[in-house]
């Protein structure tokens, strides 16, 4: 889905691979963690947002990976 | 002495902490086994370890997993550790505490950037979570040293406990009839993947921390408010056309400076070494001593130290860059760019670090994620321009610009951006090529956080100007010294009598009138012999037997090119003078024309621009690869380029 700077999320579903899954484990990201959508600029193909109180930055097509619900 | 780490996340303000407590009582090791740096100081009476932050426990990257090892050991051996948590970040660096936690090991909590909770109004109840967690909590600002008696108490009581586990009991096992805890073994090998119970553990953590977090901290809302001017810069500085702008012009700035600044100190060192080598000489005489000294080390020594100003200024503002937290926007910014070269915004930090020294650059490489792109890393950063090559470039800058030096933008400092800016495109075609040819496995998953601005801290990015210059200085100046010493022996002796010397400057005389002994006995020395055997090589490239002997001197280490031309000019004349006026004043005796003219100097510039001239380089590379294969490729590749391109820019410029 697709957020728009300054929306909250929640992830609902992670979709990818085991070494997806526990890659964004490592990085604090979860089932349920709430993520608030910062900025991605078309030119650097990064999706920024806050979570945890931290600006964290994925690739976009990894960023598509997580379902997510507005709230 | 006792022997405490500190660990924790990247950001957490851990090595503010160690440079606070340690102040310049600090040394540089290698873990044992690993080529991975770690920062040893003295705190009072104990001995304090600034180990690589890491963001879990489950490692992604090979520097986190030297991390990991080392926690590992601590936890084997009961040995204390500081965990240096961001205030701002608590629930996502206590999910890192937890995971320690559950290892066991004697801990104690310190919540950094005081005065960022403070100024947000949010309040920690430091007792109740030191109560919650199980072990003490101590509150300090690091980059002010506010708390630190608060820290060096909690230390001299020894009132580092265990903590809490959290999750440890999801590994319990039974074998037989006893209950073994089976996590430390899990975490030491991750390989052995079981995502349920990764999923579960993790939900337990983040379940417990949340609620702890809840219970202990007030106003966590007013984080938002803290993030907020840090979203406004960003707006700018991240903006497709401002931002990319404003990467550009900083760049700029950083080369201009870099000239600008260093000129009248670097006018100062070199009078320094000319008046000590005249009172030298003055003291020791023409004895043979006294040529060692005043034609080899003292020379050669000043060869480098010359450019400590510049060096220095390149470390102070990447430092700046650095702690300010604009180096990991300039990540950012150019995800997109890299990633047409096989390479992703995680290999600017190395690749950036180049600029300081390829060794480091290359260890910092482990933080990629992705193996086949360290590997590119790894094999195209020697052409990023290093410090190393700083003194070249500047002395052939100057010759090539006299008196270029007035305004704050002038024509060194472009040639100089310019020259960075080939190293730059050198390093991404290299890596392209690499990236299409390596048969390494390949992944693109990473992550990058950008941290809120601040002003830099001041004490860390002076401590870092000092320990790197300090570096610098000492493994160039160690080479430097044997090799001098080795060139003055080379070019101060000859096979050849004094009466043949005599005879040969009788002829030369005639058709060079001004021609002295000493330039005769320097042609006729075991280093001139050494010279006229490469220069039918090196001829097409605009260099004679002398530039030879330089160029053959700085495949050991690219600084020491300088120096050599300072000795063998220093040895081959009668008179002292500066670095810089020697090389000018330096004719071509077959043209009459000087020596040192654009199009040679361009050669000389383009071949040490892409020539490896580094041995500890190459012996990084084998290390890090486990291959000669690579350091070897790398040798011959970045060799044939700088032949090929300064023999072009020689012919372009003749």
């Amino acid at each position: 889905m697709n957020l728009n700077e300054g929306e909250r999320a929640l992830i609902i579903s992670i979709n990818g691979s085991l070494e997806f899954k526990n890659f964004l484990l490592s990085n604090g990201i979860a089932l349920g963690s709430v993520v608030t959508k910062n900025y991605s600029p078309s030119y650097a193909r990064l999706i920024n947002f806050t979570i945890c109180g931290k600006m964290l930055s994925l690739n976009k097509k990894d960023f598509d990976l997580l379902d997510l619900v507005k709230i | 002495m006792s022997e405490i780490a500190l660990v924790g996340k990247p950001n957490s303000g851990k090595s503010s902490l160690f440079n606070l407590i340690t102040g310049l009582n600090q040394k540089i090791a290698n873990y044992s086994g690993a080529t991975v740096e770690s920062k040893v100081g003295a705190f009072h009476s104990h001995k304090i370890i600034d180990l690589p932050g890491l963001n879990s426990l489950r490692t992604v990257s090979a520097e986190e997993e030297i991390s990991r090892d080392q926690i590992l050991e601590y936890a084997e051996n009961k040995s204390p550790i500081i965990f240096v948590c961001n205030g701002m970040q608590l629930e996502d660096n206590l999910l890192l505490f937890s995971e320690i936690a559950d290892l066991q090991i004697p801990a104690l909590l310190l919540i950094n950037f005081k005065d960022d909770l403070d100024k947000n109004h949010i309040k920690v109840d430091q007792s109740l979570l030191a109560d919650t967690i199980g072990c003490p909590v101590v509150m300090m600002n690091s980059r002010n040293g506010d708390g630190v008696d608060d820290l060096l108490k909690a230390i001299n009581k020894k009132t580092f406990s265990i903590p809490n586990a959290v999750c440890r009991s999801l590994y319990d096992e039974f074998e037989g009839d006893s209950l073994v805890n089976k996590y430390a073994d899990r975490i030491s090998n991750f390989a052995i993947c079981d995502t349920q119970l990764d999923q579960d553990d993790f939900f337990k953590r983040q379940k417990i921390i949340g609620s702890i977090v809840r219970n202990c901290i007030s106003t966590l809302s007013n984080r938002q408010n803290f993030l907020a001017s840090t979203k406004k810069w960003d707006r700018f500085l991240l903006h497709p056309v401002f931002g990319i702008a404003t990467f550009l012009l900083t760049m700029l700035i950083i080369f201009q400076a870099v000239f600008y600044f260093a000129g009248i100190p670097m006018d100062w060192i070199d009078l320094g070494f000319l008046k000590l080598s005249e009172w030298s000489r003055g003291m020791l005489g023409d004895s043979w001593l006294g040529n060692m000294v005043c034609d080899g080390i003292i020379p050669g020594l000043g060869g480098v130290l010359i450019f400590i100003p510049q060096i220095a200024i390149l470390f102070f503002l990447l430092g700046i860059l650095e702690h300010s937290g604009y180096l990991s926007r300039i990540s950012f910014i150019s995800n997109r760019l890299l990633s047409k070269f096989g390479l992703s915004g995680q290999s600017v930090i190395p690749l950036m670090s180049s600029w300081a020294c390829t060794i480091p650059a290359i260890m910092s490489a482990r933080m990629i994620n992705n193996p086949r792109e360290r590997l590119a890393v790894i094999m195209a950063s020697p052409l990023m321009t290093c410090s190393a090559r700083l003194p070249v470039y500047t002395i052939l800058i100057a010759i090539m610009f006299p008196g270029e030096d007035s305004g704050f933008f002038n024509l060194q400092g472009v040639l100089l951006l310019g020259l960075y800016l080939l190293g730059v495109v050198a390093t991404l075609v290299m890596a392209y090529f690499v990236n299409r040819r390596a048969t390494v496995e390949s992944t693109d998953l990473w992550s990058l956080e950008l941290p809120v601005y601040r002003i830099p801290n001041w004490r860390n990015v002076f401590y870092n100007v000092y320990l790197k210059t300090k570096a610098f200085v000492i493994d160039a100046g160690k080479v430097i010294f044997v090799v001098s010493m080795i060139l003055w022996f080379l070019a101060g002796h000859s096979p050849k009598s004094e009466s043949f010397f005599e005879k040969e400057l009788a002829t030369a005389k005639m058709t060079n009138p001004s021609i002295s002994m000493d330039a005769v006995k320097l042609e006729y020395s075991y280093a001139g012999y050494m010279g006229k055997l490469i220069e039918p090589a090196i001829k097409p490239l605009g260099y004679d037997w002398k530039m030879g002997i330089a160029i053959i001197s700085s495949f050991a280490a690219r600084e020491v090119f300088v120096g050599s031309l300072a000795t063998i000019y220093s040895v081959g004349s009668d008179e002292e003078d500066l670095i810089k006026n020697r090389l000018e004043k330096e004719i071509n005796t077959e043209t009459g024309e000087r020596r040192y003219n654009n199009a040679t100097i361009i050669s000389l510039l383009l071949f040490y621009a892409f020539a490896l001239q580094c041995m500890s380089t190459m012996a990084i590379v084998r290390r890090e690869t486990n291959s000669w294969k690579y350091p070897l490729v790398q040798f011959v590749v970045m060799l044939v380029l700088a032949y090929v391109s300064a023999f072009i820019g020689y012919r372009l410029f003749l």
